[in-house]
């Protein structure tokens, strides 16, 4: 039987032999944000790619630094997001973990999550010589209001015209619905699979989530994606039933803040093993948790679901997030990482901890890194960090 | 009476800390020329754009906010957290990312100040976008009545209306003279000024004398100076030492926040407004930030920002371009090899000049500028 791994490797491969076939075949391919409302182009049988996935999978194969550099070289500063240059250096070096990427036909931003990536797509668009569509999402420390949403549902009902218009497709809100129905499924199973880390001990970790979240992302609103997520919860129920949970001899638990740590995943994983920490949740794989979406209401509801999302909210919302966390996943202790490339997520990390320490009773570390340059990250340096921190956890 | 602006242009806190002392209005500070302090004014605030603050160290913003976040952002939160300003409310506004998370750091960081955001469309090229800043300012102007517990006044928004916008056109007239016949050191010692001063008094200040004209005596290279906010007078100062003439501006300190129109009857004539109309001022206030011209961090039709840059710079002879950006300020760094790029198709040579600490021109970046106007030369 495939392990999970094995199956979203395949999912990866097919995925993207499935694009380029499509994009020879004549189908458009869009490249969007992580936050992009990716449904209506789906229901427009538009393909979707991802460049800050493909990014974040460039740095976990260690293509990080020389990609970043390629960047540099071209005038962009090293300050800006790693996502980015590495997303760049990959364009003009045609270096893929992939192979061949399907070219763009358009491409489609949201500033939910950010607002690098309405500079960095505008770019993608102006280098490929293709539409720019953009979807303004507007923060907020708040939760969104009426004419916060009805102004992100118009934008949308715009999208999905112009989209129509440049590609010749026929939009119909039928195929809207479908998508969103697929969208919806696959997100409850996920949050289904994320609760797995509540459990005492764990039987789903974070370093598990940081790599089954590609369908997530990518996938969203598509079958491949459902069927991926079924499977992996069948898999952690039978783990549990032979009681093979996450981390063999869990002696405490710690909640992640940020974007993973690409470039040193792997070795980040195994040390947290070796300490028997168990990573139980993130705010990172969670952002897809979101239950707003509801197909009776197709457009509307999508608007709010791509607005009300964590990255689109102040550090006050985050710190009532990782508060919730803390307590729902019965955590010892929480880890801040210091993204240097994500600066909306990580500004505000010094009293995002103290906020928390202080409703919780539970200590926060704060660790400097990236998600994608590696030279931005030591895992020596954060090893050193981690270590008595993990004491103090685990000292009885 | 022009000298007040280069004290002020070089020491804003302290001119800030003297007018507090001396006045019986409270001061209600903003960071981001997008957001419109005729608001503030009609609250019975004085309202202030405080200019950046440039220090070594930011020791208490250093406690709240790691050393990634530009130096802009980072001297605002360190004027306000530590009390260096009597400072009433804050009016924030969603622009960057480091401008959208600065009262939420505050917040978290304990500050008490009341701080209530405006939130504008990054979108600046729809009717729906209009629409939402509309909303947003209404939206605002409610937020803020509640948590400052202060009516915003009606009579008092349409005369405050009038004089800002006037000391807008007014910065806008001179720098359509910059380098020209306007001298830059003092455009832009009365630009930061106009962000402290109470109105009235800027305008008096301006008209007191006639305006200092460049030393057309010396042989200077024009140049354009690009970038966010001018980080200190001190940059301005040292260009001018070096031998180029700013004959180009397109930052916000400079022609970007003084270009905001406010399209409504009562704000033409700053002597005798018209009776008050509140929502009708509202309206325009809030699409005005919209048809302002904007700088990177806004969404608005592909290409204008650029080719508009470009196109000027070729008007007015620039011959070479100074790039002055904040460490970490994304917006620009992305924009800056595309306008370099573009600038160097158009024969113009650019020079980018970073900053994050309190000081003028580098000696490494004055020994790059020089070279740049030798070159040019």
């Amino acid at each position: 039987m495939a392990t999970p791994g094995k199956r979203l490797k395949r999912l990866i491969a097919g995925q993207m032999l499935a694009s380029r076939g499509l994009k020879t075949l004549g189908r458009p391919v869009a490249w969007v944000t992580s936050g992009a409302p990716v449904e209506p182009l789906l229901a427009l049988g538009v393909i979707p790619f991802y460049p800050e996935n493909h990014s974040a999978i460039c740095a976990a194969k260690g293509m990080g630094a020389p990609l970043c550099q390629q960047a540099e070289s071209m005038r962009y500063s090293r300050d800006l997001c790693s996502y980015f240059r590495v997303d760049l250096g990959s364009q003009v070096t045609g270096q893929s973990p992939f192979g061949v990427i399907p070219a763009p036909d358009l491409v489609v931003a949201s500033n939910n999550i950010c607002g690098t990536v309405q500079n960095w797509f505008r770019i993608i668009a102006q280098r490929h010589g293709v539409p720019f569509l953009f979807v303004d999402t507007p923060y907020s420390d708040n939760p969104p209001t009426r004419a916060e949403v009805e102004y992100v549902q118009t934008q949308l009902q715009e999208l999905t015209q112009k989209v129509a218009g440049l590609t010749g497709r026929k939009f119909k809100e039928s195929d809207l619905v479908r998508v969103e129905k697929n969208s919806l499924e696959a997100l409850k199973l996920w949050a289904e699979i994320l609760h797995f880390g509540a459990e005492k001990p764990a039987y789903f970790t974070s370093f598990d989530a940081f790599v089954y979240m590609y369908p997530i992302v990518t996938l969203r609103g598509t079958r491949w994606a459902v069927w991926f997520y079924k499977k992996l919860l069948q898999d952690i129920k039978d783990r549990r039933r032979h009681g093979q949970q996450s981390v063999p001899g869990e002696r405490a638990r710690v909640v992640w803040d940020n974007i993973a740590m690409w470039p040193v995943h792997k070795g980040l994983r195994k040390f947290f093993m070796q300490h028997n920490i168990a990573l139980v949740t993130d705010t990172y794989t969670d952002a897809w948790r979101s239950d707003h979406l509801d197909p009776a209401k197709p457009f509307e509801s999508m608007a709010l679901s791509y607005t009300d999302i964590i990255l689109n909210h102040g550090p006050m919302f985050r710190v009532n997030k990782l508060i919730a966390m803390v307590r729902d996943f019965k955590a010892d202790g929480f880890i801040l990482h210091s993204n240097r490339s994500c600066k909306r997520w990580s500004l505000g990390a010094y009293a995002v901890k103290k906020m928390v320490t202080k409703a919780t009773g539970v200590p926060g570390l704060v660790i400097d890194g990236d998600m994608a340059d590696p030279r931005a990250v030591s895992l020596d340096n954060i090893k050193h960090r981690l270590e008595p921190f993990f004491e103090m956890l685990t000292d009885e | 009476m022009h000298e007040i602006f280069l004290e002020i242009a070089r020491d804003p806190i302290g001119y800030l800390q003297s007018w507090a002392k001396g006045s019986t209005r409270e001061l209600a500070l903003t960071f981001s020329g997008l957001f419109p302090l005729e608001l503030l004014d009609a609250m019975g605030f004085h309202g202030v754009w405080l200019p950046p603050v440039l220090r070594n160290r930011y020791n208490r913003a250093d406690t709240m906010l790691q050393v990634f976040m530009c130096s802009r952002a980072r001297s605002f939160v360190d004027v306000v957290a530590g009390s260096e300003l009597p400072v009433a409310a804050i009016g924030a506004v969603t622009d960057c990312d480091a401008k959208d998370v600065i009262p939420g750091v505050l917040h978290a960081g304990g500050c008490e100040t009341p701080v209530v955001t405006l939130r504008m469309p990054i979108r600046v090229d729809t009717p729906a976008a209009v629409d939402f800043a509309v909303n947003g300012v209404r939206h605002w102007v409610a937020e803020a009545e509640h948590a400052f517990n202060r009516r915003l006044d009606p009579d008092l928004l349409a005369g405050a209306c009038a004089l800002r916008l006037r000391t807008r056109q007014r910065l806008s007239e001179m720098f359509q003279k910059l380098g020209t016949e306007v001298d830059p050191v003092f455009a832009y010692s009365a630009a930061v000024s106009a962000q402290v001063m109470e109105p009235e008094a800027f305008l008096h200040a301006l008209d007191a004398a006639p305006w200092p004209k460049p030393d057309h005596k010396r042989r200077m290279i024009p140049v354009l100076m690009s970038g966010s906010e001018l980080p200190n007078i001190k940059i301005i100062e040292d260009l001018a030492g070096l031998g180029a003439l700013i004959v180009l501006d397109d930052t916000e300190t400079g022609t970007r926040a003084a270009s905001r129109p406010v399209q409504h009857p009562g704000c033409q004539d700053a002597e005798t407004p018209p009776p008050p109309d509140l929502d009708g001022l509202l309206e325009a206030i809030g699409a005005g930030i919209v048809y302002k011209k904007h700088g990177p961090t806004k969404v608005s039709p592909a290409g204008n920002r650029i080719q508009g840059i470009v196109s000027a710079a070729l008007d007015r002879g620039v011959q070479a371009a100074v790039l002055g950006l904040f460490k970490f300020c994304d917006p620009h760094a992305f924009e800056a090899p595309a306008l370099i790029e573009q600038l160097k198709m158009a024969g113009i040579h650019s020079i980018v000049v970073e900053t994050d600490k309190e000081t003028g021109l580098l000696a490494r970046e004055r020994t790059r500028l020089q070279t740049l106007l030798e070159i040019v030369e």
